[in-house]
């Protein structure tokens, strides 16, 4: 994935305008393992939304495999999104009304995989990510920690090229933290899948290979 | 897997779903009873009209609805008789000849129409035997018996065996006078019908008035007279071209205005119980998808497309709208099923509006499948429609907008 030249304004033009990003230029090799670093309103979540499709560039381009992202329609984005991207969010965002066997499996049930692969992917994810007694729950009956891990499976399941977590570890305890990191550390050298996160965690920088600092909207440090 | 999440979110969200379902049934069970009430009083008034006397349909020479007098009377009448015979269609007829008189009793004297008739014939064509208050109904061979509406004979003072004078015109335009004694009294309950009508037994009649085989009309009676304008048609084309077959929305024209104007104010009613319920849905609608904000975003971050998230929405209303329609449909049905059966009665509602031919305090509902089909197809309409502005509000956001959304 390659960002030439990204800026990102909120309220243009208007007295409540924000510069969110100015010029950045990365670039994200398959299988990193990166965190996006910095202060609270440093840009490091808006970052993280333009590389996901989530959100806009003001200006600039984003590639993904060479093809140029930033000018998608909704729609195609939405289908990229879909193929391409897992999202963990720092609030789990789980669908309440479906079982956590049904979160894992949504995103592969709307690709269309076949039922058994389903419940195969399943399985094994609720193997390693120690879930496998609470599949037939409701998010709504399971702990926070719990509903990460969920998280982290169906963001996993399909197999996406990119993996994008916005404070996975903000609303969990060291511990489960440590968990949560030692998994994506797993998935990511066993299924070559690319992880980037927003985080000022200590120990989520730790198990980083690449550091990526913000400051204001400017990449200040790539480590 | 958008409609198994749409099954999923209408089964988790219980209250959300039953005062959706409440509304469209409650709107729907409305809606059908209304019209079946509105169409049932329409076709009651009508009918009461069509039967008591008038009659489905009428054959006379052209121009004797515009000119009634003796110029325009059919001149043979067994020329029609035996086209009427022979006619299928027809289940029966009888020629009347009407004319205008002055009837005298004691010191009081009141014009009426005076009507001749075949009595037995009368009896499959109008309600004129089965409107008998006192005395007794006409019969074939009857010479000087006449049949009086109630409020001809109050106006006459007159009661069963008085005598009453007849004067009028026969048709050479010479005076015809006779004595009759009151026989029977009717009461149909049309007001202006009773204070205005005498019957006689039209072979003595045609005797007074000159006016053998000769009719003012024939009134006739199809086997199906829900298509009596194809029937009306037919006869049309089996008259010799000087004679006319005119049906009962011709006749009762200015009723059939009337209903018209009344079913206008009616459908007004409608499109204003169907905005109110098309807001009342929409709003419900609106504020259901924007307290799931936060999910839509959700799932649009996830992959699902502005298309999808309608799809799932759609699939929801569509679930919710068919399972009350059902429900709805089935006990609006039932209702206009049950008060065509046993009609409703309001008290004192027939001499309220009796000028309008209301003859009864029974007001009937109509149940008809095709009236409750399109009714019940209306609000499911209605509900599919309701959605399409919230959801097009909200696909306006992006998923980061809708996730944020507070």
């Amino acid at each position: 994935m390659k960002l030439v030249h990204i800026y990102k304004t909120f309220y243009p033009n208007t007295p409540k305008e924000v510069k969110a990003l100015t010029d950045i230029n990365l670039t994200f090799k398959k299988g990193e393992f990166t965190t996006l670093s910095g202060e609270s309103g440093s840009g490091k979540t808006t970052l993280l939304n333009l590389i996901g499709g989530l959100d806009t560039p003001t200006s600039g381009q984003i590639f993904l495999d060479d093809q140029e992202i930033s000018a998608f329609s909704e729609t195609q984005m939405a289908k990229l999104r879909l193929k391409n991207i897992g999202f963990i969010f720092q609030a789990y965002n789980l669908i309440q009304v479906l079982t956590v066997r049904e979160n894992i499996g949504f995103i592969m049930q709307l690709l269309k995989f076949d039922d058994k692969e389903i419940d195969a992917r399943i399985s094994e994810l609720a193997s390693i990510l120690q879930i496998e007694d609470i599949l037939d729950k409701l998010p709504g009956e399971i702990s926070g920690g719990q509903q990460q891990r969920v998280a982290v499976a169906r963001a996993v399941a399909s197999r996406p090229k990119l993996i994008l977590a916005d404070e996975p570890t903000a609303n969990l305890d060291s511990k489960n933290s440590e968990r949560l990191m030692r998994m994506l550390r797993t998935l990511n050298e066993k299924e070559h899948i690319t992880v980037i996160f927003a985080s000022h965690d200590k120990y989520v920088l730790e198990q980083s290979k690449r550091i990526i600092v913000l400051d204001d909207g400017v990449v200040i440090e790539d480590r | 897997m958008l409609l198994s999440l749409a099954f999923k979110n209408i089964t988790k969200s219980k209250g959300r779903s039953v005062t959706t379902i409440l509304l469209s049934t409650i709107a729907t069970i409305f809606f059908i009873a209304y019209v079946a009430l509105m169409d049932g009083s329409h076709q009651q008034i009508i009918k009461n009209s069509v039967e008591i006397y008038t009659g489905y349909a009428h054959v006379n020479l052209k121009g004797y609805r515009e000119e009634s007098d003796y110029g325009h009377l059919i001149e043979d009448a067994n020329i029609i008789d035996s086209i009427l015979k022979n006619e299928r269609a027809i289940k029966a007829y009888a020629p009347r000849f009407e004319t205008y008189a002055l009837l005298s009793a004691g010191e009081t004297s009141v014009g009426s129409m005076i009507t001749g008739i075949i009595p037995s014939a009368e009896k499959r064509l109008s309600k004129l035997e089965s409107s008998l208050v006192r005395g007794r109904y006409l019969d074939n061979h009857d010479t000087h018996a006449i049949y009086l509406g109630n409020e001809l004979a109050k106006r006459l003072k007159v009661d069963i065996g008085s005598q009453i004078s007849l004067v009028g015109s026969s048709i050479d335009y010479s005076i015809a006078a006779d004595l009759f004694t009151v026989k029977g009294i009717f009461k149909t309950g049309l007001f202006d019908f009773d204070a205005q009508s005498a019957f006689v037994n039209k072979p003595y009649l045609d005797t007074i008035m000159l006016s053998d085989n000769k009719a003012s009309y024939f009134t006739l009676t199809f086997h199906d007279n829900d298509h009596i304008d194809r029937a009306t048609t037919a006869l049309q084309h089996k008259l010799p071209s000087a004679y006319e077959a005119v049906n009962w929305k011709n006749l009762l024209s200015a009723l059939v205005q009337a209903m018209l104007v009344d079913s206008i104010f009616g459908y007004i009613s409608i499109s204003i119980f169907f905005l109110v319920i098309f807001f009342v849905i929409m709003i419900f609608s609106y504020v259901n998808i924007y307290t799931r904000i936060r999910e839509i975003g959700l799932l649009r971050a996830l992959g699902l497309t502005s298309k999808d998230i309608f799809g799932m929405l759609f699939a929801e209303i569509l679930l919710l709208a068919t399972f009350s329609i059902v429900i709805g449909t089935i006990i609006g049905a039932s209702i206009a099923y049950y008060y065509e059966l046993h009609p409703i009665v309001i008290s004192g509602i027939a001499e309220t509006y009796r000028e309008y031919g209301v003859v009864s305090d029974e007001i009937p509902t109509h149940f008809d499948f095709f009236t409750i089909a399109w009714n019940a197809l209306t609000i499911f309409v209605l509900n599919l429609a309701s959605i399409i502005y919230p959801v097009s509000q909200i696909n306006k956001l992006t998923a980061m907008e809708a996730i944020r959304y507070v």
